[in-house]
Parts: C-alpha cells; sequence; structure tokens
C-alpha cells in the first residue's frame, strides 16, 4: 500500500520536473508557432477588414472561393511547377557536386568550400546578384546567349521563362545546403565497405547504386523532405525578382497569400489559402515518409 | 612456392616517417600466419598493402610468385574479412554472402550453391534472408567469414576478426577458423594484438613493434627462445619476469637477498643487463636447491595453476606459475628456486645473449620413455 503511494508521489513530480524542461520550447513553440497557427485556421473562416479583424463568420466561403478563382489555380500550377522545377534537379546537381568532393584528392578543401558557400549567402544578396545576371540590356546570360548568336531572352518579363528563371536561382541558392548534408552523409559511410567491395572488384556504377545510394538513402530522404518544403515555402526570390509576374506566372501560393494579406488587405482570405498550403505540405510529407519507410535504409 | 613474398617492404603515410619498416617474409602455401603486435605498430598496414588498399612505399611484393606490387586489389584474387565486419546493412545475409561473386561472372545457380555451401559450413541457412542487423555479433561475424570462403581465395586476408565477440565465443571462433582454415587449405594472414590468439592458432607468426620485425617463428620456438627482451615480455601470459641485474663472480645479482648463478656454458665476461626468468620456471625450492625467499604479495588460485607474486627489491615485483593448487597466504615467506640454464640474458639494448634449451616434448620421446606393452 505504501510503496504504491510513493510510486505514485515520484509519477506527479516527475511529471512536473519534466514538463518544466520542456516549457521553453512548449512556449516557443506555442506563441510563434502554435498560436499563429490556430489563429489562421480561426481567420480563414471568416471575413475580415482592412486590419485583419474578423468581422463575419463565413464558415467555408472563403475555400469555396478560392477553389472557383481561376488566379488560384494559376497560383497552385506555379507552386507545383516550381517544386517541380528546383527540388529534382536541385538534388541531383548536390548529390554529383558532394560525390566528386567526397573524393579525396589534393586541395579538395578548396572545392567543398566553394560548393557549400551559396549557404552563406541570404536569399535577398544573391537574388539581387541574380536579378543583375538576367537583366535584358547588361546581364551576362544575354551576353552569352548573343556571343553565341542565339536570340536574347527577356528572362524575368517572359511569361514562359520567368518561372524558370526564379527555379534557376532557387537551384543555385539552395545547392550549398544539399551539398553540405550530403556530403556529411557520404563521409558517414564506412571506408571498409569500399574497401570490401574493392576487393571484389565491382564497379564504380555498381558501387554507387548498391552501396553508396543505399547506405546515403536516410540522408538523401531528409534532404528531400527539406527540399520540398522550402520550395513550397519559397518567397524571398520571389519578391524580388518577379514581384509575381509577369501575368502571375510566378505567383506561388505563398506570394499570393502575402499579396492578398498585405496588399488586397484580405486577411481571410490569405489566411484559407495558407491553411490550405498547410495541408498540402503535410499530404506531400506524409506520403513521402510512406514511401520512404519502404526504400530508406536506416542503420 | 611461397603464397605470399614480401621483399624490403616499406610504408610511409606522410613520405617522412616510416610506419613499416626493412619487412622480409615469406608466407608459405597453407600456412596459418599471425602478425601480432601491441597498438599502433603497423600490423593492419602490412595487411592492408598485401590487400592492394594501402600503396607500397618500397619494396615488392609477390603473390604466388608474381609480382603484385602494384596490381589492384581484385587482381590479387584474394579475400579480407574486416575487424568490424563490413557488412551491407541494406542487403540480407545471402546477398552480403555473394557480394565478392561479383567479378567472377558465375552464373546465378552457382552462385546460390557456393553461397549455400559457406552458410551450411557456418551454420547460416537459417539467416539467409535476414539483414544483418537482424543478427547477433557471433553470427555477423560468420557472415564476414562466409564472404570470404565463397570467393574460392587461396588466400585470406584477416584483421582482428575476433576483436569483437565476448571472451568465450572468441575461444570458440579460434578454433573454428582455425579448422576451416585447415579443411580449406588456404593461406591466412591473421592480424592481431593478442598474443594468447597467435600463439593458439599460428603455424608461425611475425611479432611486429615500431613497424620493425622482432622475429619470425613457430609460436613455441618464439616463447622459448624469443630474440629480444620486448619478445620475452610480448609473448606469454604471464609475461616474462625480467629485471636489472649485475653479473659479479659468475653470479646474476638481483638484489641484495636474490642471486641466480649463472649457466656453465655462458661467458661470463660478456656484458649482460638483464635477466629473463618464466613465471613457469620459478619453482617452490626443496632442500637442495634453495635460491631465495619471496615474500608474497599476492595469490591468484585459477583452478589448475596458482600464480604467486613477490617483491625482487622495492619497485618490482615478480610472477611465479606453480601447477596445481596451492594454499598460499599473503605475507608468507616461500623458499623459491630457478634452474639456472631457464634463465634468459639480455644486453642493456634488451638483445638476448643467452636463452634457455626449451623445447616441447614429443610424443615419441614419451613413448620411448614407456615399456612397450603399455602402449597398446
Ligand atoms: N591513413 C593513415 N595516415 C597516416 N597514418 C596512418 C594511417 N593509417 C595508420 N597510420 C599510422 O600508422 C601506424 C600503424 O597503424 P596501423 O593501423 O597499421 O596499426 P595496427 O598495428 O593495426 O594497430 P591496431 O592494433 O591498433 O589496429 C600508426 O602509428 C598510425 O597512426
Ligand atoms: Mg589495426
Amino acid at each position: 500500500m505504501k510503496r504504491k503511494i510513493n510510486k505514485k508521489r515520484i509519477t506527479r513530480s516527475s511529471f512536473g520536473a519534466g514538463m518544466l524542461y520542456l516549457l521553453p520550447s512548449i512556449l516557443l513553440f506555442g506563441i510563434f508557432l502554435f498560436y499563429p497557427m490556430f489563429k489562421t485556421l480561426y481567420l480563414s473562416l471568416f471575413w475580415t477588414d482592412t486590419q485583419g479583424n474578423p468581422v463575419q463568420y463565413v464558415g467555408l466561403e472563403n475555400f469555396m472561393y478560392l477553389f472557383e478563382s481561376p488566379s488560384f489555380m494559376t497560383s497552385i500550377k506555379a507552386t507545383l511547377l516550381f517544386v517541380l522545377y528546383t527540388v529534382p534537379v536541385g538534388i541531383v546537381l548536390a548529390l554529383i557536386l558532394a560525390l566528386l568532393a567526397n573524393e579525396n584528392v589534393k586541395g579538395i578543401g578548396f572545392f567543398r568550400t566553394m560548393f557549400s558557400s551559396t549557404i552563406g549567402m541570404s536569399v535577398a544578396a544573391s537574388s539581387v546578384i541574380w536579378m543583375l545576371m538576367y537583366n535584358p540590356a547588361i546581364g551576362i546570360f544575354n551576353k552569352i546567349l548573343s556571343a553565341i548568336h542565339l536570340p536574347e531572352l527577356q528572362w524575368l518579363l517572359d511569361p514562359d521563362y520567368a518561372l524558370i528563371s526564379v527555379a534557376i536561382s532557387t537551384i543555385w541558392m539552395n545547392t550549398g545546403f544539399s551539398f553540405l548534408i550530403l556530403l556529411g552523409g557520404l563521409q558517414n559511410i564506412d571506408e571498409r565497405l569500399y574497401e570490401n567491395a574493392r576487393i571484389a572488384g565491382v564497379g564504380t556504377w555498381y558501387k554507387l547504386r548498391n552501396i553508396t545510394l543505399p547506405m546515403l538513402s536516410p540522408t538523401l530522404f531528409f534532404v528531400v523532405t527539406v527540399s520540398i518544403i522550402g520550395a513550397f515555402q519559397s518567397f524571398g526570390q520571389i519578391d524580388i525578382l518577379t514581384g509575381g509576374g509577369p501575368m502571375e506566372s510566378t505567383n506561388v501560393i505563398v506570394y499570393a497569400i502575402y499579396k492578398d494579406a498585405f496588399i488586397n488587405y484580405d486577411v481571410g482570405l490569405a489566411s484559407a489559402q495558407a491553411v490550405l498550403l498547410f495541408f498540402c505540405i503535410l499530404f506531400v510529407t506524409i506520403l513521402q515518409f510512406k514511401i520512404g519507410e519502404r526504400r530508406v535504409h536506416y542503420q | 612456392m611461397s603464397a605470399i613474398h614480401l621483399v624490403n617492404i616499406i610504408k610511409s603515410y606522410d613520405g617522412k616517417t616510416k610506419v613499416v619498416e626493412d619487412i622480409n617474409v615469406e608466407i608459405q602455401e597453407g600456412e596459418f600466419f599471425v602478425l601480432v603486435g601491441p597498438s599502433g605498430c603497423g600490423k593492419s598496414t602490412m595487411l592492408r598493402m598485401i590487400a592492394g588498399l594501402e600503396d607500397i612505399t618500397e619494396g615488392d611484393l609477390f603473390i604466388n610468385g608474381n609480382k603484385a606490387t602494384s596490381l589492384l586489389p581484385h587482381e590479387r584474387n584474394l579475400s579480407m574479412v574486416f575487424q568490424n565486419y563490413a557488412l551491407y546493412p541494406h542487403m540480407t545475409v545471402e546477398k552480403n554472402i555473394t557480394f565478392g561473386l561479383y567479378k567472377q561472372k558465375l552464373s546465378k545457380s552457382e552462385q546460390k550453391k557456393r553461397c549455400d555451401e559457406a552458410a551450411e559450413m557456418l551454420g547460416l541457412t537459417p539467416y539467409l534472408q535476414r539483414k544483418p542487423k537482424a543478427l547477433s555479433g557471433g553470427q555477423r561475424q560468420r557472415v564476414a567469414l562466409a564472404r570470404a570462403i565463397v570467393t574460392q581465395s587461396p588466400i585470406c586476408l584477416m584483421d582482428e576478426p575476433l576483436s569483437n565477440l565476448d571472451a568465450k565465443l572468441r575461444t570458440k571462433m579460434r578454433s573454428e577458423l582455425r579448422q576451416l582454415q585447415r579443411l580449406l587449405g588456404i593461406t591466412m594472414v591473421y592480424v592481431t594484438h593478442d598474443q594468447t590468439e597467435a600463439m593458439t592458432m599460428a603455424d608461425r607468426m611475425m611479432i611486429l613493434n615500431h613497424g620493425q620485425i622482432q622475429q619470425v617463428g613457430k609460436p613455441l620456438e618464439i616463447y622459448n627462445q624469443p630474440n629480444n627482451e620486448f619478445v620475452a615480455t610480448f609473448i606469454g601470459a604471464p609475461p616474462m619476469n625480467v629485471a636489472n641485474m649485475k653479473v659479479i663472480d659468475h653470479t646474476c645479482v638481483l638484489s641484495d637477498h636474490i642471486t641466480i648463478p649463472l649457466p656453465h656454458d655462458v661467458d661470463p665476461t660478456a656484458s649482460y643487463a638483464k635477466i629473463g626468468v618464466r613465471a613457469e620456471d620459478i619453482t617452490l625450492a626443496s632442500e637442495n636447491d634453495y635460491l631465495f625467499t619471496g615474500e608474497i604479495v599476492n595469490v591468484e588460485i585459477l583452478g589448475t595453476e596458482t600464480l604467486l607474486t613477490f617483491a625482487i627489491d622495492e619497485k618490482n615485483q615478480w610472477l611465479a606459475k606453480l601447477n596445481g593448487q596451492w594454499d598460499i597466504q599473503i605475507g608468507e615467506k616461500v623458499p623459491l628456486s630457478i634452474e639456472s640454464h631457464h634463465i634468459h640474458l639480455f644486453d642493456e639494448h634488451g638483445q638476448t645473449m643467452f636463452q634457455s634449451k626449451k623445447k616441447a616434448v614429443s610424443s615419441y620421446q614419451v613413448k620411448d620413455a614407456l615399456p612397450k606393452e603399455k602402449l597398446l
């Protein structure tokens, strides 16, 4: 009997201690994550005034409006295309660079620094540089095109090319991060596995497919997940390079949210889009984990 | 013809310091050859040079009489087992085992047959479809062995393959490995830092220290006739007792009360600096061979033998190993004896100047000593 009471007391006091340890992160998450999240969910069900205060409860009307709006459909299309352009190419590029930089040759440190250096550039600064490079009159890309006698392009002003142009600059910005993580993953692979392969005499391609990629799969999975989420949420480069234009061709959802909330002052509508984006990312991530479970080999 | 022949091998990683130096050794076909030495002495480096995983800085390597110094690892026709097994965690045991057959271009059914044979031999058949994660340490070890065996390479290299196993399993695997090697007739080069493993498994062994060969020979030869103080104290458990001494009047003087007469055939004028005595060569004295008295500071009874620790001076202690069980108390003063032809003498550099002439007793000698009718 006595023991039981004791046990209960210990459980209760250790629960208190546990909560105490959790308190800082619960507070942080609560203020900056959970509260805004629920507020957004709440606001998405209202018509709001220009200050963003809820005026009238409208149920799912904001969502209905969105699904019928062609501009929202353009946004979704732009967002999905943007993910499609940036993620696969970005990761394959980072992987190739990481594989190259993982070789032990003299001076490799220089290349490792170079390849990862984009991590140190802010999105804003790199966007400005890319904007100069895309400039039709003075930008380097058009100089190159004219040098090899190709017609010059209106990189950021042509609706057919604007999204691709933004995607290219985004790939460049994200490569450093993906490269660094993938390189770390490669260096974590036990060298003995490769030595055994050398004694067995397997070829480079076989080694890549049967040792490197499977052993790297947890890292790859992480990079893919983070990249997809990052691509869904890209904002800075779009704001600086195109401002969502031309003809809404680069108006990805995050940018549309920004415009609706802070330019059109329709916070309810913006919130509804934010909620949709949230579920969209959630869905993709869950899907990924389901696929990942079967394909990823954790040690 | 020797299976592996190393000629004047030198290895340096940084171009300045030599990690192994002047290695000359021939390893015979079908031999179980053990490389043993303390940590960092260059054993793995030597093995990896033989495997081709590490460049040879200077010197030549011959495999089956052919120059192999600059062959690629897979051109040397050998297999290797790593200390941490280096199994592929994402492949099944079967895939792991057949991995090494990639270059041999065997048909699927031949691969399967070889894999099944090896698995059968090592008791792995029930685990073929499992991933390494779902195996015990000993089973993983066997998978690594099986992977080496399936290739049917005539030479197998092993780098401390048993060091991740617990003591009991290690003893068991030691004998299994040895039997397997005999059965398949492979030439084995085996690296270990454990002198017991070396002594119990080797046909011949090579003792390395600081990248230099200290001695090459059969285990018992090395145990009985060590080349120098390092070998004497490295091989054998407990290690050989060594002490500084002076020769005065044809007697080794260790301290005030411990003196040991020199054997008759020793040149008394040479400069001896140290004396070495194996623990089992120190015996309880009887009336006519009493040499000195040891005050016992520790007793370890192991069932078949008793280890006595006694002080020879303020700083140094020696061990005596007595057969059987002895009820001796700590603090007791025990009369001890050493036969003078069992001692080893070293000069100030630790080189052996005189060594005991002990040899293993062969069964023929025993048989000769017995009356004929008892041998039936
Ligand atoms: N890749 C390397 N680069 C530079 N020095 C190395 C390298 N590998 C080993 N060494 C050095 O070479 C020496 C011998 O190393 P080695 O691994 O051969 O020792 P070992 O006898 O196998 O030791 P252990 O029993 O601890 O495995 C060590 O001093 C080590 O520091
Ligand atoms: Mg080693």
